[in-house]
């Protein structure tokens, strides 16, 4: 699983998640005052993070088990989706932000979730082609000639440039110009 | 602190040198000394953390859309099994009618493999003298007929099943014996069987034929049981 999940293998997170998923809720939900609804929330965030820790290379190996990291995992989600309302409910998973401000090893938590709540949005806001070109070259370390093959572009150089005013047009949008400046 | 191009095209050119998919930027502790530097790989950071957050919600997202998927082809085998629940109920009663038919032919099958195969009584004599005196119309040797050339098997057979009353199997011996080899006995021994289980239809047939037999003993016998 572990492997699979590594290699990229589109089909193990979702076979991980047919596994134990009415295991999961069927514990959750008896163990915490969580309904069924959340429950499955929980379990999907669960997933992810476990994907998270496996293609990341911080999982390498398991001692006690899938099922008992998943739980491990569920039982500190459940924990902290109880005390936490979502507040942002047309942005990412509370639980993933959370898990990734955990996980960044930044002293100023705040403002880090802060930061990382508004490079998200401003991620999205840009959309293509501009998310996918930093996604790719910063978080998949694509060379700027595969970027320029693999979207169609004219050269790398033109790769380069487009990257460049992505990340100027981000780094406003972080910044805290709205939505309707930047489209203006 | 603002940077330039040149501030990022550094930072790039030390990640397209190190690490692989997934893998989070790195500071040189050298480049971490450079204000500029530091600012630009702070932004650099920041964007990775982003998209790696972006990327995690879109598993998340397909993890929630095969969740749909789970609930929907499960309602929809509900479903199914709700309308086939009729469907069922309509076959189950074709299949019994079904059954039923099958179990009639079986039924009609059986009756009639037992009025065909049925263990059928050995004919028994039906006529009074016979029943006293057969032994007196058991003409051939029969000791002497085992082993010996003077009757062939086929015939022997046919006598001696005639001797033991088994007139059913002894019948069609005989009859053959007569017709085909002509065989004198044999016509006597299915006259008497005809006698003796009471088949006077038969017996007439084959009466005159009997009344020809040129044997002083055979025609008393004949005419005893004729009286």
């Amino acid at each position: 699983m572990l492997a699979a999940i590594k290699h990229g293998d589109a089909n193990a997170l979702k076979r991980l998640y047919q596994e134990y998923r009415i295991p999961f809720i069927q514990w959750l939900t008896a163990k915490y005052p969580i309904g069924e609804e959340d429950a499955k929330d929980i379990f999907q965030n669960v997933v992810v993070i476990f994907y998270d820790q496996v293609s990341s290379g911080k999982l390498t190996e398991l001692r006690s088990g899938v099922k008992t990291y998943l739980f491990g995992i569920g039982k500190n989600l459940a924990h902290e989706s109880m005390r936490k309302q979502q507040k942002y409910p047309e942005g990412p998973s509370e639980l993933l932000i959370n898990h990734v401000v955990d996980d960044s090893g930044y002293e100023d938590k705040m403002q880090f979730e802060a930061d990382l709540r508004n490079a998200w949005r401003g991620l999205n806001l840009m959309g293509d082609p501009c998310k996918s070109i930093l996604q790719l070259f910063y978080f998949e370390r694509q060379s700027m000639e595969s970027i320029c093959q693999l979207m169609q572009y004219k050269n790398a150089e033109t790769v380069k440039q487009k990257k460049f005013k992505c990340l100027k047009r981000l780094k406003k949008l972080m910044l805290g110009e709205t939505e309707k400046e930047e489209k203006s | 602190m603002t940077y330039t191009e040149r501030h990022l095209e550094q930072i790039d050119a030390e990640l397209s040198r190190t690490g692989r998919n997934g893998d989070p930027p790195k500071l040189s502790p050298q480049d971490s000394t450079d204000p500029a530097l530091k600012a630009a790989f702070q932004d650099v950071e920041m964007v990775w953390q982003a998209t790696r957050l972006e990327k995690l919600q879109g598993k998340l997202e397909m993890l929630k859309e095969y969740e749909e998927e789970i609930q929907a082809k499960a309602k929809a085998e509900l479903e199914a099994e709700a309308e086939e629940e009729p469907k069922l109920k309509v076959v189950t009663m074709q299949n019994r009618k079904w059954i039923l038919s099958i179990a009639a032919g079986v039924a009609l099958l059986v009756v009639a493999g037992w009025l065909i195969f049925r263990p059928q009584e050995p004919l028994a004599i039906q006529h009074a003298y016979l029943t006293e005196h057969f032994d007196d119309y058991v003409l051939h040797d029969v000791m002497k007929g085992v082993g010996s050339s003077e009757y062939t098997p086929e015939q022997l057979r046919a006598y001696n099943l005639f001797a033991i009353k088994d007139f059913k199997k002894a019948i069609p011996l005989l009859k053959k014996e007569w017709e085909e080899n002509g065989d004198t006995l044999s016509l006597f021994y299915l006259w008497v069987s005809y006698k003796a289980v009471g088949n006077k239809e038969n017996a007439e047939k084959y009466q005159k034929d009997v009344l020809a037999i040129k044997s002083t003993e055979t025609q008393k016998l004949v005419q005893t049981l004729l009286e």
